[in-house]
């Protein structure tokens, strides 16, 4: 599933785009959580086609992406990300979206249109 | 290769730089993603884990380039974990509401370190927690 399909399911805005090229990128699997230490416990593999889907609008979102290897996060319930993770986003090259739709109604029009678990 | 890091308690706005920076020069030395990965989570839950539950202490990192091994050392200054076994246990924590709010204590730290690392020793007094993982 194209990245800006997934978006549009849930008509997702932008608050960082590392590279337009992202938007065409394939993602299989998402992970959602609020819990930075479930996403660390239980992400397994496919990291590099999986998405991040959380309601923790806070840096140390941004640093579990980085250890384990996102490049894009989802933030839900309409967080729009601080100009501090958004900085921290750049820096590593991680691209942020925000929904106004809750945890659940995020995950399940995403699950909706073929994206899996991860 | 060997590098010393200080971290100091309950220092929340700079938790996670010594992970980030220690993958970053893992990455250029061209160190492969999946022990990469592997390396990057147990220390960054590691260095978590000292921010909320200890005193401070020292973070070291070392590269083994003959053997292609990386040893990550934590030694804090206490209070120690009183009951390691039940800290062994998924699910359980005792992380304040502080750490919760960066979206820390699930309960899942030491469980997940283990998985991911090949070599897990972990001893605990009052005085401090000595933790050592080696992956390779």
């Amino acid at each position: 599933m194209k990245l800006k399909d997934i978006l549009m399911s849930v008509k997702a805005s932008i608050a960082y785009l590392e590279d337009e090229s992202i938007l065409e990128r394939q993602y299989q699997f998402a992970f959602a959580s609020d819990l930075m230490s479930d996403a660390l416990a239980l992400v397994r593999e496919h990291q590099e086609e999986t998405l991040f889907i959380t309601g923790l609008n806070h840096e140390q979102t941004i640093r579990t992406a980085e250890m384990l290897d996102f490049n894009v996060v989802i933030f839900v319930r309409g967080k729009i990300p601080s100009k501090e993770t958004v900085a921290l986003a750049k820096a590593n090259g991680i691209s942020l979206f925000y929904t106004e739709d809750t945890m659940f109604q995020a995950c399940g029009k995403i699950y909706e249109i073929g994206v899996k678990h991860s | 290769m060997k590098k010393v890091f200080t971290i100091e308690k309950e220092d929340f706005e700079n938790a996670g730089i010594v992970s980030s920076q220690i993958k970053k020069t893992l990455k250029l030395l061209g160190l492969e993603t999946v022990i990469l990965r592997r390396v990057s989570i147990a220390c960054y839950e590691a260095e978590i884990n000292m921010i909320i539950h200890s005193n401070g202490g020292k973070i070291t990192f070392e590269l083994d380039e003959d053997e292609g091994r990386v040893i990550l050392s934590f030694d804090d200054r206490g209070p120690g974990i009183e009951n390691l076994e039940q800290a062994m246990q998924p699910g359980w924590s005792t992380a304040s509401s502080q750490a919760r709010k960066l979206g820390f204590g699930a309960g899942m730290g030491l469980v997940n370190m283990k998985r991911v690392a090949d070599e897990f020793d972990i001893h605990s007094s009052k005085e401090g927690t000595h933790l050592r993982m080696v992956f390779q």
